[in-house]
């Protein structure tokens, strides 16, 4: 079962098939602001307190796995809000890239700059064939990382060169060239995408039973040099303790 | 040699929108005087409306490192100014693409040089690509920060850096450090060619190159030391 828009409901919900949680985010671009940040975690919360689940993957609907921020609705709020999005971002970053089971970001369209690095705070990436780019346009559209942003993507990247392309000079990628440069595991046609993402989810879980709090303790550990880059940030020090 | 005899061993030329600096002084080694006159040469690069910077050196060499018989000239406080890191962060972090066209010998110094650019090109059939400092005793010191930032972790790393092996043109290819070859007749084209499809149709704006390059190379960049006690005690030597 594919799981085309048709049977998807609209915005972020949860579809649980076995021990498989399935994010499905079916809004549009699926940027990110305050409010779909917040139906994210509500999607998070449901899939962790779900305890029959060991995979995790998430996925879009239609042209569009995620286009990156709403910057739209960022432009119309005051530096407040603009500093509590980034607050409430960071904390969804390392929520993710500590999740209890294994995540797989199936990449099913456009994954453009926040998507990317949405999709990079997974522990594995797939992408579908023949339709979507994937890009840091960041140096086209003129609005650099922040630092701790830059940190967190260079620890996730390979090489220096891909670093290099990806990173300062907003080179577009297709799923060939993606899987090429080691930033995804797997690559197919759209119609097996979620089978290709829970098969690489099972290939990583093997046989072995991964304890949830061991797997986030390990996840903090490696990433913890980014992490504490997130962390010490005003933006995360601001909404530390906000639910 | 005065200082614009030695200028004009540094030349600038532009194609198109893409600045071209010749170094054309031998083995295009770095010691005070010729670091000015690079920093000069940048400086009209950077004032022009330059969307690329390529530097490319002459004959048999791109750039054989630092000037150690120069430095062991010097006097202490002397060695203590010599400003190589500065320059080397300053191509890191330029506005704009960079292209080291290596021509030739390209060693110590010189191969840190060519890291610092954006991209790198070599021909082929002449010159080898090296850092031989554990072979001269040296330490990378303030530079292992670009040479971290530049070379693929792992057995690239180790063979190139810490054991100080030399590679051919094929050779340094194959270890994705330099992005592409051709025979030395070509080699110009090859770096202007790589350095239109990496502005492809407007170029970037410089400011947020700059940020860009100085946030992604932030551990090098915060290294702002000048002069060097290793260097001056080997050269004394």
């Amino acid at each position: 079962m594919a799981g085309e828009s048709t049977s998807c409901p609209p915005g972020y919900s949860v579809e649980f098939r076995d021990d498989v949680a399935i994010l499905w985010m079916n809004n549009g671009e699926n940027r990110f602001n305050i409010d779909t940040i917040a139906e994210i975690n509500r999607a998070l919360d449901t899939v962790e307190g779900s305890s029959l689940t060991r995979i995790l993957i998430t996925t879009g609907v239609g042209k569009f796995y995620s286009n990156g921020f709403d910057l739209n609705w960022l432009g119309n709020q005051g530096p407040e809000i603009n500093e509590e999005f980034v607050g409430r971002l960071y904390k969804l970053w390392i929520r993710l890239m500590t999740f209890p089971v294994p995540t797989v970001a199936a990449i099913n369209g456009h994954c453009y700059a926040g998507g990317g690095l949405f999709a990079l705070c997974h522990d594995h990436r797939v992408m579908r064939t023949q339709r979507g780019w994937w890009c840091f346009p960041e140096i086209h559209i003129k609005l650099p990382f922040r630092p701790e942003m830059m940190n967190l993507l260079q620890n996730k990247l390979s090489s220096p060169a891909v670093a290099r392309d990806m990173l300062l000079f907003g080179k577009k990628y297709v799923a060939e060239d993606l899987l090429k440069v080691d930033v995804v595991d797997d690559i197919c046609e759209q119609s097996s995408l979620i089978e290709v993402a829970i098969n690489r989810a099972r290939t990583t879980l093997g046989k072995d039973n991964y304890s949830r709090d061991m797997l986030t303790r390990m996840k903090e550990d490696i990433n913890n040099n980014s992490i504490e880059r997130l962390v010490s940030t005003p933006y995360y020090q601001a909404v530390k303790s906000k639910l | 040699m005065s200082e614009n005899e030695l200028q004009d061993k540094y030349r600038v030329e532009y194609v198109g929108d893409v600045a071209i600096l010749r170094m054309n002084n031998g083995e295009n080694r770095f010691s005070s005087p010729t670091i000015t006159a690079i920093n000069k040469a940048l400086d009209e690069i950077e004032k022009s409306d330059a969307k690329a910077l390529i530097t490319i050196g002459s004959g048999r060499f791109y750039s054989n490192g630092i000037d150690l018989k120069w430095m062991s000239q010097q006097t202490a406080d002397e060695a203590l100014k010599f400003a190589l890191v500065p320059l080397v962060n300053r191509v890191l972090t330029f506005p704009m693409p960079t292209i080291a066209a290596i021509n030739g010998h390209c060693y110590a110094g010189g191969a840190i040089f060519a890291l610092a650019h954006d991209y790198r090109v070599m021909r082929t059939r002449q010159g080898w690509f090296c850092l031989p400092e554990i072979h001269l005793k040296l330490t990378f010191s303030s530079f292992k920060h670009v040479i971290k930032c530049k070379i693929p972790q792992g057995r690239v790393f180790t063979d190139m850096a810490v054991f100080g092996k030399r590679y051919t043109a094929e050779q340094v290819k194959a270890t994705g450090v330099v992005d592409d070859i051709t025979e030395m007749a070509g080699l110009m084209d090859l770096a202007l060619h790589m350095a239109k499809q990496c502005l492809g149709k407007s170029g970037y704006d410089r400011e947020t190159l700059k940020i860009l390059k100085t946030d992604l190379y932030e551990d090098a960049v915060k290294e702002t030391s000048v002069g060097n006690q290793q260097l001056f005690n080997i050269a004394k030597l």
